[in-house]
């Protein structure tokens, strides 16, 4: 049974249990305000208001008054967590919050309770009408997303509250600082609607320029240093440039917040191919943004690994035949500086994947250094996602027409569906879209350079207006220039492949060159315009190279069999062997003298041997 | 056994009929009446008079439970703030309550933006006009009528409520501003005024879509019909809008 207090001690034990409880909020404060390490370096005074009411309080425990503007003073000090302490305090019974919906709605207002701070201050305006409620309530329609009616009120106390903005201004700043930002945006907005002029003062936007790169430079680097420089006349919180953070301010609160900054930043961004918009954003502790944003253009349009087709398996293959009998060092004798390659497959045709598969064959016999005559790294390729009309501009401005020189020859793959207009040649992008190539390719047959081959491939629509067109395009031409037409034959690589690979498909002549030239294409079918004029060099024909080569090898071989004095029989035997190009290394070596008579005799002999159809 | 069965199905009979009651979401009728009879120059002469006659008849137009009645005579020499008894209102009322009102005196300037407009009187309190746009605007209830009644010298500012739409247009929250065809002295308009709201509503003249219910709208429709037969005239504002609300059952 609990020992009865005699009536005496009553108000001792009364003064005990409020120390007790007074110190048991400011505990709960510290704990919920701010992180434990930081309660032991900070005084445990909330602001002298808040002193003077606390010690009047404890001296007139019963004074409702008293306890209300405590609750006010812990509100504007943004301590609602205290307000509430105080509000449910048991020896007050509960009386602060029944008898005050103002004091309420604060409380809730502080805590961003909207619904309810917005019934308590509507009641409390009604019970007490006050502009500073309506300022509230007019934050709380903007938080509640009905801007309508928040503006409703700021017009109307715009006329009597001269100071409404800056009412407006220190709800945001002290809700911001403090982390409540649904109220501080709604306080922001409402500014920013009910006077514009004075959200521009007040809100002064982070200055970003980006010193380096400059707008639309175009690389072909994968990376590249961005350079920028913030100024402001408030701290920042954090500067980010796409997803990364550059930097963070820490979580100490703002002590100065007309702190002016000036810094410089710089990262190393990855580039990708096409343009890259590269973000730069600043936000002031205030959350003030600012943004700017440069584009550079990714010119990395390189071959992916991972792309293969059919027609390019078969040219692998035929290579490795070849190079299977006869070293490298035979082909590579061509290979020619300034030559660049663009191709470009359009997405959109309806049997588009065959246009790809000719891109990807025409960027490994262009490459190869048995076929090729391009380095890998002057050609590019556009197909499949990256077929876009950006990209294609991009491509063709900054890298093809750019790179252009007096020595440099291009060669030019455009395949796809077509669209030709008497003035356009429309090729279609991934999207559907159209670009019209004309104008850019107008350029490069402008430019003096050493030739140009472009070669159309797809379909076309209006074939006839399209060999016009392009009849009067190459008229005007500069530069030794060839526009061909390649016909619809699916088989065109296979014969291709044949023609300049296989050596078993040639004869050797005198007029048979190692070159691959437009007119090889043009006696595949494809139409050479103009008709007339120069040939230019495509590529290689490693097929006829091995042929003149192995020509002037039996030549030199007759040569030596002679001056050697070697029988008839043997010789006969020797030159009959020595007829077929994949003979090469076994003639090599004996011109060479790595080879003796009487071995490369057993070597043909074991051949013959092996060869001879059995009984 | 059988007492314990009985106890049983009572219990859950009362229960069911709590639960049906809530489902209806009843709807109560508050009252808000407001006469001064002004001070000064700026008079209104018998607009303090028989506030609680008008009341009554407001009550039995409507016929609607009354929950809260508010009487406030602004000319009387009160301590305590008639705007408690308002925000006492306020906590009671729910969106499904009906609100109707009146308030009558004269209004004169009360500084440079004519919403701060005040209605004379000696009260604690200071009406204005925005408090009365305010009141409109916060009252937690889908439908409300305040009508306003001034003397021609002193009318109630209409700039307060600039922007605001005209005319019923459905349920919603009506501030009606009531004034006399002509020139006429106050006390003439409150009496008019008086005798329309102690008129009777039943029958089909005022059942508008013949559906044998008065609802909000038909009944504030009736109510200027006959203010106009009256002599009176007045501009309707659309405070906001809502759901209608069925008032009672025809005879």
């Amino acid at each position: 049974m609990p020992m009865a207090v005699p009536q005496k001690y009553r108000p001792e034990i009364q003064h005990v249990r409020r120390y007790i409880l007074l110190i048991a909020a400011f505990a709960v404060s510290a704990s919920i305000v701010d992180p434990p390490c930081k309660a032991q370096e900070s005084s445990l005074s909330i602001s002298p208001l808040v002193d003077t009411l606390n010690a009047q309080l404890l001296r007139e425990p019963d004074d409702a008054a008293i306890r209300r503007k405590l609750i006010d003073a812990y509100t504007l000090a943004f301590h609602p967590e205290l307000a509430l302490l105080e509000i449910l305090d048991p020896f007050a019974g509960g009386k602060a919050a029944a008898a005050d919906a103002g004091v309420k709605g604060r409380v809730q207002f502080s805590l961003e309770q909207i619904g309810p701070a917005i019934r308590s201050l509507q009641q409390s305006y009604l019970e007490s009408p006050s502009d500073e409620t309506l300022v509230l309530l007019a934050v709380l329609d903007y938080a509640n997303k009905n801007p309508d009616k928040g503006l409703f009120e700021l017009r109307r106390l715009k006329n009597r509250m001269p100071a409404v903005s800056v009412e407006l201004l220190r709800i945001y700043e002290q809700f911001y600082l403090n982390g409540r930002e649904v109220i501080a945006r709604a306080a922001g907005e409402a500014l920013r609607h009910g006077d514009p002029v004075a959200y521009g003062t007040y809100f002064p936007q982070p200055q970003i320029s980006i010193l380096s790169p400059s707008d639309y430079f175009a690389t072909e680097a994968k990376q590249t240093s961005v350079i920028w420089e913030i100024s402001h006349s408030r701290p920042l919180r954090t500067v980010r440039i796409g997803n990364e953070t550059v930097f963070a301010r820490s979580g100490d609160p703002v002590t100065n917040s007309t702190e002016s900054v000036r810094k410089s930043y710089t990262r190393l961004t990855t580039l990708h191919e096409g343009p890259n918009a590269i973000v730069v954003e600043a936000a002031d502790v205030f959350g003030v943004t600012s943004v700017d944003t440069v584009v550079v253009n990714g010119l990395s349009f390189d071959r992916v690994p991972t792309w293969s087709s059919p027609e390019e398996d078969s040219l692998r293959f035929a290579i490795q035949v070849l190079r299977n009998y006869v070293p490298d060092s035979v082909f590579t004798g061509e290979r020619r500086q300034g030559r660049r390659a663009l191709l470009i497959a359009g997405a959109g045709a309806a049997d588009s994947a065959r246009y790809v598969n000719r891109a990807l064959f025409w960027h490994e016999y262009l490459i190869s250094p048995v076929t090729g005559m391009v380095s890998q790294d002057q050609i590019k390729i556009l197909v499949g996602g990256r077929v876009e009309g950006q990209n294609i501009a991009i491509v063709m401005d900054d890298w093809l027409l750019k790179g252009a020189t007096f020595q440099s020859i291009s060669f030019v793959y455009l395949a796809g569906e077509w669209r030709i207009t008497p003035r356009e040649w429309f090729l279609k992008d991934r999207f559907g879209q159209w670009t019209d190539v004309r104008p850019r390719l107008e350029k490069l047959r402008n430019l003096a350079s050493a030739g140009v081959v472009i070669v159309f491939d797809g379909s076309i629509d209006q074939r006839t207006a399209f060999e016009e067109s392009l009849s009067g395009y190459v008229a005007e031409s500069a530069a030794p220039l060839k526009a061909l037409i390649l016909p619809e034959n699916t088989l065109w690589t296979d014969q291709l492949v044949d023609r300049s690979i296989r050596p078993a498909n040639l004869t050797v002549s005198d007029s048979l060159s190692p070159l691959l030239t437009t007119a090889d294409l043009a006696a595949m079918g494809a139409l050479v315009l103009p008709l007339s004029g120069h040939d230019i060099t495509i590529a290689q024909k490693p097929a006829a190279r091995i042929l003149l080569r192995h020509r002037e090898l039996l030549k030199s071989l007759e040569g030596k069999l002679a001056r050697g004095k070697v029988a008839g029989g043997p010789r006969g035997k020797i030159l009959n062997f020595s007829q077929d190009w994949r003979r090469y290394n076994e003639v090599t070596r004996y011109l060479n003298d790595q080879l003796s008579l009487p071995d490369f005799l057993i070597r043909v002999e074991e051949y013959q041997s092996r060869t001879v159809e059995k009984p | 056994m059988r007492i314990v069965k009985r106890i049983a199905l009572t219990i859950i009979t009362q229960f069911l009929l709590i639960s049906f009651a809530n489902s209806q979401a009843i709807s109560y009728l508050h009252t808000i009446v407001v006469g001064s009879e002004g001070t000064g120059a700026a008079r209104a002469p018998d607009a303090g008079d028989n506030l609680e006659d008008l009341e009554r008849d407001l009550v039995r137009q409507v016929s609607l439970r009354p929950k809260t009645q508010l009487i406030i005579r602004s000319d009387e020499q009160r301590r305590d703030s008639h705007y408690k008894r308002v925000g006492g209102l306020y906590a009671s009322a729910d969106s499904s309550d009906l609100v109707i009102g009146v308030c009558q005196g004269a209004w004169v300037a009360g500084g440079k933006d004519s919403t701060l407009s005040v209605l004379s009187g000696i009260g604690p309190d200071t009406v204005t006009a925005d408090y009365l746009v305010h009141l409109m605007r916060f009252l937690p209830v889908h439908n409300a009528a305040l009508f306003v009644l001034a003397p021609t010298h002193f009318e109630f500012p209409r700039a307060a409520l600039a922007g605001t739409p005209t005319g019923i247009s459905g349920g919603g929250k009506y501030l009606i501003v009531v004034r006399q065809k002509g020139e006429g002295d106050f006390a003439e308009l409150v009496d008019r005024f008086a005798d329309v709201m102690d008129s009777d509503f039943d029958g089909t003249a005022v059942d508008s879509n013949a559906d044998h219910y008065l609802s909000f709208t038909e009944w504030l429709g009736a109510v200027t019909r006959r203010a106009a037969a009256a002599g009176l005239s007045g501009t309707i504002h659309a405070m906001s809008t809502g759901s209608d609300l069925f008032i009672k059952q025809l005879q």
